[in-house]
């Protein structure tokens, strides 16, 4: 067993392994990009945009259960379903507290429209709610819903299928392993020969996999639901501006039922209602959900497979969660192996 | 390649509009009444991201007929070689069922005039034709049609008629036909003609397009303005020029003036009645 690590890789002083270390992170680092950008399989025919175009199906493919949800808000907001109430400011004077919503007609079922709107308004019942609350209140039964409009979307080929998602799933794991693989082994060569200065060589494989898995993120619409979403986009550029979507009149597509704003809502996210009379409700979505309803595909497989269709708002699964913050360079940054940290004898951090 | 097609295979297409930019925003909302689109291929030939993801978003939501503005077919000093490149660019890159430009020159001498030009009608004007149209032709295997135009001044040593230097053309290069019925009813209003029996001296089959649009009247004379709706007068000339053709496509110009989209709809649902009836 000696030429286990008996070997120039197992006996390599700490500074040349960690260099040679992170060689090999870039490397994997590449691989792992390259997984993260490559667009799931679908078929290679164009989907066309349909006569009545259905936001509740775009808001999904853009985002997710959050777009739908704020989409139907909106809607209802708009609508005059859902109004303002207005915080007692006695009480709240110098409190910032969040707006909260109340249906208009306590005796409205939202039957006549779709069966999210009815989900939100039977949430907003009881009580008035923030949007934030709303959400969590109707998060399972979004979620339920939505699993219909996800079926429609990957029998589309818009956006990936289970079979997609667990090969992307084996393939970042894959990457992970692989890269990982060279800091274990070192790990225990050095073990075995009494080097237990192991600090930074954990640490690094550590946040050399977290980056991994940030990098290799990869976002669950297909090429054909992509190249969708941007033809959406072109053909519908004016609905992104208020003042131009006062000029479509109620025909074939736009009716007392589904207005350009909501499609508008559907295709570009929040920001089509910014600079409109919706605007105030940018505020109670706050500048998380602004950021992440216009985000042009907003959502990844973490989100679609890990967090639960519903459960994770856009905000909460972002680049927040996971972000540069919690394990960027200041965790691990050059400060940890500087001339402090590894001494000329031997690195103190790295097994050599 | 272009030499030995035969225009009766070419696919119906219906009735569509002239894609101009503003109509973009209620394309989608009234494409029942929209079949294809035609696009001026002039617009197309810059590489701009966004030029290119339009282009991309039209094609893969409509058939789409390339028409060129300037390809310069008459111009004695040959093709312009970039402006050619561009045009075959953008055929190989939409592979329509044909593409089209006009009977006319746009350029002279390396200078370019900016409108299109009447030819005269010369056997050298064929012989320079012949030339250009086989350059382009052995450029593109695309069928090639070819636009009527408005004629503001003729020459006084024209050695064909109307019809029969049209003829030679086709004959000649084998190409199609776009007629634009405007066109036709200016020319034959401001030049004492029979459009009728014009057409019916025009090789049927190769009447594969038509253009129409209003015309409008001013000084004495009739222009072609793109700017107003369709004449009863030329609705009919359109219906004779359905009866008589084979014709595949009909496609609505505007290009001033340009009004809702829901506007035009009723002149392309009357277009396509006629299509429907008499093509």
């Amino acid at each position: 067993m000696d030429w286990l690590f008996d070997n120039p890789i197992g006996k390599m002083s700490g500074p040349a392994f960690l260099t040679l270390y992170a060689v090999w992170f870039i490397f994997w680092l590449f691989v792992a990009r390259y997984v993260g950008t490559s667009k799931p399989a679908s078929p290679p025919n164009p989907l066309s945009i349909p006569l009545n175009p259905n936001p509740f199906h775009i808001a999904y493919l853009r985002g997710g259960i959050p777009e739908v949800f704020r989409t139907v808000f909106v809607d209802l907001v708009e609508k005059k379903r859902l109004i303002e109430v207005e915080p007692d400011r006695k009480l709240y004077r110098f409190v910032s507290i969040p707006t909260k919503w109340v249906l208009a007609n306590p005796m409205d079922l939202g039957q006549d429209l779709t069966q999210f709107h009815a989900i939100l308004i039977n949430g907003l019942r009881h009580n008035p709610c923030s949007i934030q609350d709303a959400m969590m209140q109707t998060r399972n039964e979004f979620a339920r819903k939505g699993l219909e409009l996800r079926i429609t979307l990957e029998t589309l080929g818009l956006i990936q299928n289970e079979r997609q998602l667990r090969r992307f799933q084996a393939l970042s794991l894959a990457t992970i392993i692989g890269f990982s693989s060279l800091g274990i082994y070192k790990l225990l060569a050095a073990i075995t020969h009494g080097h237990f200065n192991i600090f930074l060589l954990v640490a690094g494989t550590f946040v050399g996999a977290v980056m991994l898995i940030l990098v290799g993120q990869r976002t669950a619409i297909t090429e054909r639901g992509s190249q969708y979403l941007k033809d959406l986009r072109i053909a519908f550029s004016a609905l992104k501006s208020p003042s131009r979507r006062r000029d479509y009149l109620p025909n074939n597509v736009f009716s007392d039922q589904l207005s350009p704003t909501v499609l508008a809502m559907g295709i570009f996210g929040l920001i089509a209602i910014q600079n409109s009379e919706l605007d105030p409700l940018l505020h109670a979505f706050g500048p998380q959900g602004l950021a992440a309803s216009s985000h042009p595909t907003g959502w990844t497989n973490q989100i679609a497979s890990g967090c639960g269709s519903g459960g994770c708002g856009s905000g909460g699964c972002g680049s927040g969660g996971c972000g540069s913050g919690g394990c960027g360079s200041g965790g691990c940054g050059s400060g940890g192996c500087g001339s402090g940290g590894c001494g000329s004898g031997g690195c103190g951090g790295c097994g050599g | 390649m272009g030499n030995k097609f035969s225009f009766a295979t070419l696919p119906m297409l219906g009735v569509g509009i002239g894609y101009r930019q503003p109509f973009r925003n209620q394309l989608f909302l009234q494409r029942t009444a929209i079949d294809f689109l035609e696009l001026v291929a002039d617009h197309f030939f810059s590489i701009s991201l966004s030029s290119q993801d339009e282009l991309a978003c039209l094609q893969r939501n409509f058939p789409t007929i390339p028409h060129g503005l300037a390809l310069s077919l008459g111009s004695a000093d040959g093709l312009d070689p970039v402006y050619t490149k561009h045009f075959v660019q953008l055929l190989n890159s939409l592979q329509p069922a044909w593409c089209s430009d006009h009977i006319a020159f746009t350029r002279a001498n390396g200078i370019d005039i900016g409108h299109l030009t009447p030819l005269p009608k010369t056997r050298a004007s064929l012989r320079v034709l012949r030339h250009n149209i086989t350059a382009f032709q052995d450029q593109s295997p695309i069928p090639l049609l070819l636009e009527n135009i408005t004629e503001p001044f003729r020459y006084h040593d024209d050695q064909y008629g109307d019809a029969d230097f049209l003829c030679e053309i086709c004959e000649q290069n084998n190409v199609g036909i776009l007629m634009d019925v405007t066109n036709l009813f200016i020319n034959s209003q401001n030049y004492r003609f029979d459009p009728i029996t014009f057409l019916h001296r025009l090789p049927r089959e190769r009447l594969v397009q038509l253009h129409f649009v209003g015309a409008r009247y001013t000084e004495g004379q009739w222009h072609d303005a793109h700017s107003t709706p369709t004449q009863e007068e030329i609705w009919q000339l359109l219906t004779e020029v359905v009866k008589y053709g084979s014709v595949k496509g009909i496609i609505l110009e505007r290009d001033l003036n340009i009004p809702d989209l829901s506007e035009l709809v009723p002149e392309l649902q009357r277009a396509r009645t006629i299509l429907e009836e008499f093509g």
